[in-house]
C-alpha cells in the first residue's frame, strides 16, 4: 500500500532522515524548503502492513520524532518544521498540492 | 497614461461605489450627492535652481532640471503648479493616498525622489478630521530618513470631477522642525502602474477570466460579472496594461520529457517576453503550461528566485490537480477554471513579494522578514491555500470574494518600491513588512532613540536603542511595568543595506514577575535595548548603514515603531582592524551583553586590551563597565577541576560553587574612568538608561564594600527619591563624595 511522505513547511539546510518501521527510506544532508510552494521533498513507500511507525530525524537540531500511521488505503503523510522547532504531522487520503 | 476623458470617466463611476472592504452588495447603492473619489496618486516635482557656486578649484557641474512628471496636466500657471520648494536635493514627490474606493486602508504614503539616488519613503496611518480632510501618524520611513524628521501628516483633498483639478494639500509636523507644507497635483486614481504578459506552452489555454458566478458555491452576495486578472489587480491599485502580443512557447523548449523545469521557464522567459531585461522594473511574464517537472501536484509557481533579478516570472500548470475539482462537486467544469484563474492570481502575487498567508511568522534562519508577526491561516485572500483552511476549499470559496488581505492589500499599495517592485528586492526579502497587524488607532506609540545629534556610530562601538513607549491615546493604560525589557514579547529587525534582514535574538530572555502599571494619556516608559549581538552573533558590525525596526507584540494588536537608520563609521586604522578579529566574538558580545563575566578569559583580555590601546574611543567605556562589573562584587564561579568537558552532571564532576572576592579598588577605577570622567561621552554610548544602571551600581558597589557617608535619616530619604527619579547628577555627587571619604580609609577588600 502507498505511503507518501511530504516533508513540507519549516526546513533550513536540514539534515533529514526518515524511517520507516526503523528502515531508513530517505535521507539529505541539505534539505530546504521552497518558500514559493511549501514544498521541501517526498518519497514514496510500498508498505505491507498497517499501522508503520515513521521516523523523522533532524539531527543538527536535535530534533527526533515518530508518528505511527495506519496505511489501510493510500496515505500522504506531510511533515513540517514548526517555528517552535517541534515536528507537524498532516494526515490524508488525498495527494497534497502546492502552489 | 489615459486620456483625461478616460479618468474623469472612471471617477464617475467610482463616484458610484460604495467603498467598503469585503464583499459588495448585490445592488449598488448610489450616494447621493455622488461622492467623488480622492484616492490615488498624486505628485509635484520643481525645476531646480543649482546652488551658488563657492569659489574653489572644483569645477562645479550644472544639475539637470526636472521634467515634469508625465500625466501632470499643465495648468495656466504653467506646466506643473508648486506652491512651495520641495526641500534641497528633492526633484520629485509622490503621495499614495487610501482612503475610499476599493478595499480602503485609510493609509496615506509618499515618496520623495532626489538627486544621486537619494530618497525618502513614509506611511503614515490616516483618520478623518473632517469631510475631505485626514490626519495620521507616520508610521514607517525608509531610505534618507535624517532629511525628514517629520512624524505626522495632514492631508486634505480637492474634490471635484475635474481631475485636472483635483490636488492634494499635505502638511507635515513634528519632528522637531518646522512645519512643511506642499501642494501636489493629482495624477491618477491608481497607485502604481504594472505590466503583465500572458503567454502559453503549444496546446494550452490561459485561464485570464472568470465569471464569478459560475460555480454556485460562492458567497450570497457577490456581486456577478466577467472578473479579469488585470481587474483583480486594478482593485489592488494598480494601473494594470498588457505588454507585447501573448506569444506560444514550443513545447519543445520545455525538453524531451515535456514537463517544465525552473530553469526551462527563466529560458524561455528571456526569450518569449517582450519585456525581459536584467533590471527592475513594474512587469511581469505569467506563463500558462502543462505540468511541472515536479508532477501534477504542483500547481503553479513562481519560478524566479534565480540570478539577480527575481519575481519577473510565474506560471501555472493547467494538467496538474488544480484542473481535478473535487468527487461529487456541483459545476467540476467551472470549480477547474476557478482554480486556474485563482492560481493565476496567487502565484502572481507571489511577483509582487508577498508570502503565503501562513508563513508570516518564521525563524530568522529562513531568511529576510521585515515585521514579521502573526500569521494569517484562515485569510480569505488570494495568498492563502483554499484547502488548508478549517471546512476545505468549499468553506474557503463560500467566502471568498477575490481579492488579498488587508495586510497584503497595504504591502502593495504603500511599501517602498523596491520591495514589491519585479526584479528589485529578493522573493522574500522584506516580505513580511505586509504583516504588521497594527491598529488602524493606535493608542500607543513606540519611539526607538539613540542618545545622540546624528546616529552615526564608531567602528567596534556596541549600539544601545532607547526605547519610549507612549500612551498617544485618550484614556489610561494599563500595562506590564517591565514590558520593554521582556524582549520575548517583541520582534526586532536589523538590516543593513543591501544584505538581508536579521532578526535579533537576544543571548537570553528575562521572565519578571508580572507587575502592572497605569501608563495616563501622554506618559510613557522607557528602555533600552543593547542590539549589537545575540544568539545570531554580531548584527551591527561592519561598517555601513543599517536600518532597525520594532514591533511590540500586545495582546490585541502589535505596535510598530518607525525605522530608525544608523550608520556605523569604518575603521580609524589599521589597528582597529586589527582588534576587530578578536572583539566580533560570541565570547566579547556574551560579556557585553551580561555586563561582565570572571570566566570568559579571553573575552576579557580583548576588553582589557581595547580599554587600554583605545581609550579615547566610545568602545572603551563599554569595555570598563563591562570589566568592572564582575570585580565590583563577591562573584560565585562554578569550579569544575579536571573533569571540565566531559559528560557528567556538576555534582558527579566535583564541581562546586567558588566564591571570587572582589577587585574593589580596579572596580573603582574602571567605573570611574568609564562613568565620571566624561559623563556626556558616556551617556552618549551607553544610553541614558544604561548610563543611569550603572551609576547605580558603581554606588551600590562602594556602599557594599566599606563606604560609610554620616547622613540625616532625611538626607538619606531625599536622596533615595532623588536617585529613583533619575537624578544623574545627584547620584555622581553622592558616588564622588564616596570616593572622596574612602581615601581617608584602608580598602576592606582588593
Amino acid at each position: 500500500m502507498l505511503l507518501h511522505i511530504a516533508l513540507q513547511e519549516g526546513f533550513h539546510h536540514d539534515e533529514v532522515r526518515v524511517s520507516v518501521d526503523a528502515r531508513e527510506v530517505w535521507g539529505s544532508a541539505d534539505l530546504t524548503t521552497r518558500r514559493q510552494t511549501g514544498y521541501a521533498a517526498a518519497v514514496e513507500v510500498d508498505v505491507a502492513h498497517t499501522p508503520v511507525v515513521v521516523e523523522v530525524v533532524l539531527s543538527k537540531r536535535g530534533v527526533a520524532q515518530t508518528k505511527s500511521v495506519s496505511v489501510d488505503r493510500p496515505t500522504y503523510l506531510g511533515v513540517s518544521l514548526t517555528t517552535e522547532g517541534n515536528l507537524a504531522w498532516k494526515t490524508s487520503y488525498e495527494p497534497f498540492g502546492y502552489l | 497614461m489615459k486620456e483625461q476623458d478616460q479618468i474623469d470617466q472612471e471617477y464617475r463611476v467610482e463616484a458610484a461605489e460604495i467603498a467598503r472592504p469585503g464583499i459588495e452588495p448585490l445592488i449598488p447603492i448610489l450616494p447621493w450627492p455622488p461622492r467623488v473619489r480622492v484616492s490615488g496618486l498624486y505628485a509635484a516635482s520643481r525645476i531646480v535652481t543649482p546652488p551658488i557656486p563657492a569659489p574653489g578649484p572644483l569645477p562645479i557641474q550644472p544639475v539637470p532640471l526636472a521634467q515634469p512628471m508625465p500625466g501632470i496636466a499643465p495648468t495656466a500657471a504653467g506646466p506643473w503648479q508648486i506652491e512651495e520648494l520641495l526641500p534641497w536635493g528633492f526633484l520629485r514627490e509622490e503621495l499614495r493616498l487610501d482612503v475610499d474606493g476599493r478595499y480602503p486602508q485609510m493609509m496615506a504614503s509618499g515618496t520623495l525622489y532626489g538627486v544621486l539616488a537619494k530618497r525618502v519613503h513614509w506611511i503614515a496611518r490616516l483618520t478623518a478630521s473632517g469631510p475631505n480632510a485626514w490626519t495620521g501618524s507616520i508610521w514607517f520611513k525608509d531610505g534618507d530618513v535624517a532629511s525628514f524628521p517629520y512624524t505626522m501628516v495632514e492631508i486634505t483633498t480637492t474634490a471635484t470631477f475635474l481631475s485636472s483639478q483635483r490636488k492634494a494639500v499635505v502638511r507635515f509636523s513634528g519632528g522637531g522642525t518646522s512645519v512643511r507644507t506642499r501642494t501636489l497635483a493629482f495624477k491618477s486614481p491608481y497607485f502604481r502602474q504594472v505590466e503583465f504578459e500572458f503567454d502559453c506552452a503549444t496546446g494550452v489555454t490561459a485561464t485570464t477570466h472568470i465569471g464569478t458566478h459560475d460555480h454556485p458555491n460562492r458567497p450570497a452576495t457577490l456581486p456577478g460579472e466577467t472578473l479579469t486578472i488585470e481587474e483583480v489587480y486594478r482593485r489592488v491599485g494598480f494601473d494594470v496594461r498588457k505588454s507585447g502580443s501573448d506569444s506560444i512557447v514550443p513545447i519543445g523548449d520545455a525538453g524531451t520529457n515535456a514537463r517544465w523545469s525552473d530553469n526551462e521557464m527563466h529560458d524561455a522567459m528571456q526569450v518569449y517576453w517582450s519585456r525581459f531585461a536584467g533590471k527592475a522594473q513594474w512587469s511581469l511574464w505569467v506563463f500558462f503550461a502543462r505540468l511541472h517537472e515536479q508532477g501534477t501536484s504542483l500547481g503553479g509557481i513562481m519560478f524566479d528566485d534565480i540570478g539577480p533579478n527575481h519575481r519577473q516570472g510565474t506560471a501555472i500548470f493547467n494538467e496538474s490537480f488544480i484542473s481535478t475539482a473535487p468527487t461529487g462537486d456541483a459545476n467540476p467544469v467551472a470549480w477547474a477554471k476557478r482554480m486556474r484563474f485563482w492560481t493565476a492570481c496567487h502565484e502572481m502575487g507571489h511577483a509582487f513579494n508577498l508570502a503565503h498567508s501562513w508563513q508570516k511568522q518564521h525563524p530568522p534562519d529562513w531568511g529576510t522578514p521585515w515585521i514579521p508577526l502573526a500569521n494569517e491561516p484562515e485569510a480569505r485572500s488570494f495568498m492563502n491555500y483554499p484547502y488548508n483552511v478549517s471546512g476545505g476549499q468549499t468553506a474557503f470559496f463560500s467566502d471568498f470574494a477575490y481579492r488579498f488581505s488587508d495586510n497584503e492589500l497595504v504591502f502593495m499599495r504603500h511599501a517602498p518600491e523596491r520591495f514589491v517592485q519585479m526584479g528589485n528586492a529578493d522573493w522574500f526579502d522584506h516580505h513580511g513588512f505586509e504583516q504588521a497587524s497594527a491598529s488602524p488607532e493606535p493608542a500607543l506609540k513606540l519611539n526607538l532613540r539613540v542618545d545622540r545629534a546624528q546616529a552615526t556610530y564608531q567602528f567596534l562601538e556596541p549600539v544601545v536603542l532607547e526605547l519610549k513607549l507612549t500612551n498617544i491615546g485618550s484614556r489610561p493604560l494599563v500595562l506590564e511595568k517591565e514590558l520593554l525589557s521582556m524582549t520575548d514579547h517583541m520582534t526586532v529587525i536589523v538590516k543593513k543595506r543591501d544584505k538581508p534582514a536579521r532578526q535579533y535574538l537576544p543571548f537570553a530572555r528575562y521572565c519578571h514577575d508580572m507587575q502592572a502599571q497605569v501608563v495616563m494619556p501622554g506618559e510613557f516608559v522607557t528602555d533600552s535595548l543593547f542590539i549589537s549581538v545575540g544568539r545570531n552573533g554580531w548584527d551591527i558590525a561592519e561598517p555601513g548603514y543599517y536600518t532597525i525596526q520594532i514591533a511590540l507584540h500586545m495582546e490585541t494588536e502589535d505596535v510598530v515603531s518607525e525605522a530608525l537608520t544608523i550608520r556605523v563609521a569604518p575603521p580609524r586604522g589599521y589597528d582597529e582592524e586589527f582588534i576587530a578579529q578578536d572583539f566580533f566574538s560570541d565570547d566579547v558580545g556574551r560579556i557585553l551583553n551580561f555586563d561582565g563575566s570572571a570566566i570568559l578569559r579571553r573575552g576579557n583580555d580583548t576588553l582589557r586590551e581595547v580599554s587600554d590601546r583605545f581609550g579615547d574611543r566610545a568602545v572603551a567605556y563599554h569595555a570598563r563597565v563591562a570589566l568592572a562589573s564582575p570585580l565590583a562584587k563577591d562573584y560565585k564561579v562554578l569550579d569544575m577541576g579536571d573533569r571540565m568537558g566531559e559528560m557528567a552532571s556538576a555534582k558527579e564532576a566535583g564541581g562546586r560553587l567558588r566564591r571570587a572576592a572582589p577587585r574593589i579598588e580596579e572596580a573603582r577605577q574602571l567605573y570611574t574612568s568609564a562613568l565620571l570622567e566624561k559623563k556626556d561621552q558616556a551617556i552618549a554610548t551607553l544610553g541614558r538608561t544604561d548610563y543611569e544602571y550603572y551609576l547605580g551600581r558603581f554606588r551600590e558597589s562602594l556602599m557594599e564594600h566599606g563606604a560609610v557617608l554620616k547622613k540625616e535619616p532625611r538626607d538619606v530619604k531625599r536622596d533615595a527619591k532623588r536617585e529613583k527619579n533619575g537624578d544623574i547628577e545627584h547620584t555622581m555627587r553622592v558616588i564622588k563624595e564616596t570616593l572622596s571619604s574612602l581615601k581617608d580609609q584602608e580598602p576592606v577588600s582588593r
